[in-house]
């Protein structure tokens, strides 16, 4: 081996700590689901993306269709935020499911 | 439930992940959805339809998943059966704990080192960093600060500018997943500068300074490790930029015709501290006139340049005049709070022009910025004069300056570098432990 090789190979110390934290930072639940969407308020959250509005809107209008029994839009102040609490507060409140948008 | 497009499946797949819920269900319409008519919108919507009710009425299986990873405890280790410098560095390669640069291996020795230089303690948790939302540590920032070959003493930078970074305000969550290729850059001011030699002055944003490549590759480093910022999953940047390996700059306060940045911002000269910057590579602006007005109306005109985030996007963008170019516009009686008014007026432009995704998109990302004045739709760089940032750095030897286009959301975030108790220190010198 080389110098450089001789250096690489040297043992420094094989117990190194982990760069990355070693617990879940957040174990959230997901909501029990209803039989069906008859009778519900569905929330939608739109994310300011090129056509978002259309994808939801267009949801919104066919679940009505299939017997939701209300809708309640909302969308994020940026689309490179993420949503303030009221609005999920909302939804929560308002709705007993929702559809959020991600990405572009 | 979740609707997404198929590109950014991979980032829906990681939050749902690190929420905890990776059985969240999602609904897919095909990518891009900019550009796309609105009759062809309306029909993926359409086709997505029974998978969003699907999503929203059907409880998914739990899914299996292992809680908590190896080890235990918020400075767990891990024992190698070889700890040579290439073993390691293949390991952690391996694992993607890295930028794509050798790391120096983080032994207990070297990070124990690197937390003496700071009076918080290792288990302190400075916030949650998106999109992992992971807790931040003290002590996985000095584990991150060594694998980036940080020396001990530049530590409280480092912990200053992530402190600095995992305010709500900086978004750090969208600066991590974005597609634009934003980065973090730190800019540091006040005598700690100056005693850690970071460069302020030649070249600033290139190589040749430890302080500055080391310091801004340990940013980056808890970016990727403790946040999640990894290519491809949680960081879709379509490009990237030069800056995601690691920025941190100086201001070239003896050189600035002006007080220093930080003053500014309502600190003491006597304090140090470290402002927080999500930006773009730095565009650089020449002209060649001593005139001031000339050079303030080609950098407000490079404010708005096509494609620039500083069109779309309602910001906090900063502007870096060199001290040749500073000088040039203080001598014409323009102190900062001059230029960042110049630079806002004249920067501003009619709204019009632009193809119809990106008229309707500014329209809304960018509303705040928005007047109508005689008639006409007037778009402005920053919701007010104050937004835009005026540094000066750079060498003293050439007519150029920059813009640095920031992401999305964020403002300019600036800490000062204190004790624990939030006291300013003069020297790091201050926080080292026997």
């Amino acid at each position: 081996m080389n110098d450089l090789a001789n250096v690489a190979a040297t043992d420094l110390g094989r117990t190194l700590y982990y760069p990355i934290p070693t617990g879940d930072a957040l174990n959230l639940q997901l909501a029990k689901r209803p039989a069906s969407i008859k009778g519900l308020t569905i929330g939608f959250l739109g994310n300011l993306k090129p056509n978002c509005d259309v994808l939801l809107h267009t949801a919104e209008a066919e679940m009505m269709k299939q017997g939701a029994a209300g809708t309640l839009y909302r969308e994020k102040s940026s689309c490179s935020l993420g949503a303030p609490s009221e609005i999920f507060d909302e939804i929560a409140a308002k709705c007993q499911a929702a559809v959020v948008a991600l990405g572009d | 439930m979740t609707l997404v497009a198929t590109t950014f499946k991979v980032l829906a797949n990681y939050e749902r992940r690190s929420l905890g819920m990776p059985e969240m269900p999602m609904a897919i319409v095909p990518y891009p959805m900019g550009g796309v008519s609105t009759e062809e919108a309306v029909q993926r919507s359409l086709a997505a339809l029974n998978e969003m009710i699907t999503g929203l009425t059907v409880q998914p299986a739990a899914a299996v998943t292992a809680k908590g990873k190896a080890g235990s405890g918020f400075d767990a280790t891990m024992t190698l059966d070889d700890g040579s410098f290439d073993a390691v560095n293949r390991y952690f390669y391996e694992k993607r704990w890295g930028d794509g640069l050798p790391i120096v291996p983080p032994t207990q020795d070297l990070v124990q080192t690197m937390l003496r230089h700071t009076d918080l303690a290792p288990n302190k948790v400075l916030g949650k960093m998106g999109p992992s939302w992971n807790l931040t540590t003290v002590h996985h920032v000095a584990v991150n600060a060594v694998m980036a070959g940080c020396r001990p003493e530049y530590f409280p930078v480092v912990v200053a500018g992530i402190d600095a970074v995992l305010d709500p305000e900086f978004n750090i969550y969208g600066v991590q997943g974005t597609t634009n290729p934003a980065g973090v850059m730190l800019l540091v001011n006040g005598p700690i500068a100056r005693e850690l030699d970071i460069n302020g002055g030649t070249n600033l944003f290139g190589q040749g300074w430890y302080a500055n490549g080391t310091i801004g590759r340990a940013v980056r480093l808890c970016l990727m490790n403790i946040g999640g910022g990894l290519p491809g999953e949680g960081d879709m940047s379509t490009l990237g930029n030069p800056n995601k390996w690691g920025s941190c700059i100086a201001e070239n306060e003896a050189q600035s015709p002006w007080p220093p940045f930080h003053v500014g911002r309502g600190f003491d000269a006597g304090t140090s501290t470290v402002t927080a910057v999500a930006t773009a590579a730095p565009q650089n602006v020449i002209e060649l006139s001593a005139d001031p007005i000339a050079i303030l109306d080609t950098l407000a005109r490079a404010i708005f340049s096509g494609g620039s985030n500083c069109v779309y996007f309602d910001h906090q963008p900063m502007v870096v005049l060199s001290p040749i170019q500073a000088r040039h516009v203080a001598n014409g009686g323009f102190d900062r709070a001059a230029v960042q008014r110049y630079l806002w007026e004249h920067g501003k432009m009619e709204f019009k022009g632009f193809a119809y995704t990106s008229d309707i998109t500014i329209r809304k990302w960018k509303a705040a910025c928005m007047k109508v004045e005689n008639g006409k739709e007037i778009l402005y760089p920053t919701r007010t004069p104050e937004d835009i940032g005026v540094v000066c750095a750079g060498g003293n030897n050439g007519p150029h300056s920059a813009v640095l286009a920031t992401f999305n959301g964020t403002k300019l975030i600036t800490r000062a570098i204190t004790r624990a108790d939030g006291t300013p220190v003069k020297s790091v010198k201050e926080l080292q432990k026997k």
